[in-house]
């Protein structure tokens, strides 16, 4: 009698592709008489679901990775957050997948919230099916992305998954599939922070859906992210490895050293950001003086403009309690992006970085900055300028990899933002390098100079060279010449110095900075500024 | 355990060099200058680790892409 009971409940297990501990509880949701033992037993079920297959768990711990709703614990508040869609199973295949509860279908949904403010997640799990995306695991995915939008809050991912079920993927129409999730993401962008964080594997087609987000974390040695499959000289972990995505190829916006790093560092940023389009980003007390005056600043800056100096110290001078968070860390190192606050509120700074090719502008750090502004233009975070850059580079790399593209899609990034944007030009803003921090031309509101500041489209010997060629060709006698040219050098350079005196609208302190900065995003706090009806900007690509 | 490769970035000459073979290193220490374009521009090992190759000398004209270090990390 009881082993036909058990061999009714193994059939009736492997019929749906459960374990039969869950078909246990769910006969005795069946039997339950009383409506409180119906929800002990969903109870029970839900239990089972969470605590997973626990061989599988065991697996993921040994490659130095967190389940699903582990991560999910540390990156919510305490406690808070609720799992939806659990009991989805795969869909019949008809195929034999291998796998008892496949609950879940791979991926762990829901809402919770961070730092007490509402949040959507999905994060795959990589101890059902590795996590695989089967119809249902889209599905879920999709739809959840798209209640994120219509709730208007930041949606989080977390990656973890060896890609397509093939099982599902040969026959099922894919209606629910990367497309569905790549549409969302895209619809959503603009309207609602998107993270993503990349804790494992993430290849082919999954990658782009990271992509899409605003900012894609990877951990150092336990990730990895790529397109195309790796060439058979190659394995997927040196292809994708997390430092060369992040300092290399510039996808990887933050790289963290492990997991509990990466989901901690994921409630830090998200602290800089609104939580959609439509608000402005939350207003932290933190107890730094508004009016603080930084003597330090005084000496950082070499007037003589051949020596670098760490424009990091200037940035934590400067902003609230010298935090900073930073995106693009390693990439594109000649210019410096991240969030801080300035007088708690948040602001998108960008600094040329003199210790990386002078400062100079490259078709990197014109991608790493387009990106920047327009997300920060996005979701209303005013724009913070440091500048002290000669120009682009002169390389001739860089022209051959689409300079120009580049660089006029940042210049449009920079032209079309509407957020308050202010610009410190700390030492040099010389030729190109003008265009690239925007100026009030640019649709900058402010721009203000340190006393060390140098500016023009060239040098006085460059321009007497270009403005008196003939005159100087005229005259025969060498000395005589070089007397010439000595003069006209030293009279250019009483014009551009005069000249320079126009090129700021001030030249403040260096030490008031901090105050200058804060008084003048109160002014404009409020600025509204409308741009011509369009659908959108066409970007050169 | 990976190597990380320092190229030159910009063409111009290495005024010093900071490191030796063997050297243990720290993120964000000076390898070497190169001065270029009337700069000095400090070369930073983006990892913390030992100098496992150093491909430049004082003096030396450099070009873009040629290896300064290689840093095991």
């Amino acid at each position: 009698m009881q082993d036909n009971r058990q061999q009714e409940l193994e059939a009736i297990a492997k019929r749906f592709g459960l374990s039969v501990g869950f078909v246990e509880a769910a006969l005795s949701v069946k039997q339950a008489g009383t409506v409180a033992e119906k929800v002990e037993a969903f109870a029970r079920e839900r239990r089972l679901i969470e605590q997973g297959n626990p061989e599988a768990v065991a697996r993921q711990h040994e490659k130095g990775r967190l389940t699903a709703r582990e991560r999910i614990d540390a990156l919510a508040d305490d406690g808070d957050f609720e799992e939806l869609d659990s009991w989805h199973r795969p869909y019949e295949t008809g195929f034999d997948i291998g796998e008892e509860a496949g609950q879940g279908d791979g991926v762990v949904i829901g809402h919770g919230t961070i730092d007490g403010r509402p949040v959507t997640i999905w994060a795959q799990d990589a101890t059902v099916m590795d996590g695989t995306i089967g119809t249902v695991h889209a599905r879920k995915v999709t739809m959840i992305m798209e209640n994120a939008l219509n709730a208007r809050t930041p949606i989080i991912g977390i990656f973890d998954s060896q890609g397509l079920r093939a099982h599902d993927a040969i026959q099922y129409p894919d209606f629910y599939s990367f497309g569905s999730m790549a549409h969302f993401q895209t619809l959503a962008s603009g309207v609602i922070p998107k993270i993503g964080l990349v804790m494992g594997p993430c290849s082919g087609e999954l990658a782009i859906i990271a992509g899409l987000c605003d900012f894609i974390f990877m951990v150092r040695n336990t990730s990895y992210m790529y397109l195309m499959p790796p060439a058979s000289s190659i394995d997927s972990q040196r292809l994708g490895d997390p430092w060369a995505v992040h300092a290399k190829i510039g996808s990887c916006d933050v790289l963290v050293e492990n997991e509990k790093d990466c989901l901690l560092r994921c409630r830090q940023l998200l602290s800089y950001l609104p939580s959609s389009n439509t608000e402005g980003p939350p207003l932290v007390d933190t107890g730094d003086d508004p009016n603080r005056w930084e003597e330090e600043l005084l000496e950082i800056v070499p007037v003589d403009s051949s020596k670098p100096y760490d424009m990091y110290k200037v940035v934590s001078l400067i902003v609230d309690n010298g935090e900073f968070f930073e995106i693009k860390r390693y990439f594109a190192r000649n210019l410096i992006t991240g969030f801080a606050r300035l007088g708690g509120h948040t602001v998108g700074i960008l600094a040329s970085n003199p210790q990386s090719l002078g400062g100079c502008m490259t078709l990197d750090a014109a991608d790493k900055m387009s990106r920047f502004v327009r997300f920060c233009d996005a979701f209303n975070i005013p724009l913070v300028w440091l500048c002290d850059t000669p120009a682009f580079l002169p390389a001739v790399d860089e022209e051959t990899r689409g300079l120009i593209r580049h660089g006029s899609r940042m210049i449009m990034a920079n032209s079309e933002a509407t957020v308050p944007q202010i610009t410190v030009t700390t030492r040099r803003r010389i030729g190109g390098g003008g265009l690239a921090m925007p100026g009030q031309c640019l649709g900058g509101d402010l721009l203000v100079a340190w006393p060390t500041f140098q500016s023009g489209l060239m040098g006085a010997e460059g321009a007497v060279a270009i403005m008196h060629r003939k005159q100087l060709a005229a005259i025969s006698d060498e000395t005589l010449r070089k007397q010439q040219e000595e003069k006209w050098i030293e009279e250019m350079q009483w014009g551009l110095d005069m000249q320079v005196r126009e090129a700021t609208q001030k030249i403040i302190d260096p030490r008031d900075t901090r105050p200058f900065l804060i008084k003048a995003l109160k002014w404009l706090r409020n600025k509204k500024q409308d741009l011509p009806q369009k659908k959108h900007e066409n970007f050169r690509m | 355990m990976p190597l990380e490769t320092i190229e030159v970035p910009l063409a111009g000459k290495v005024l010093k060099v900071n490191v030796n073979r063997g050297d243990k290193v720290t993120e964000g220490s000076e390898i070497c200058t190169i001065e270029s374009m009337k700069m000095e521009n400090p070369i930073l090992t983006p990892v913390s680790g030992i100098v496992k190759e150093v491909g430049v000398t004082p003096g030396q004209v450099v070009k873009p892409h040629e290896t300064i270090a290689v840093i095991e990390y």
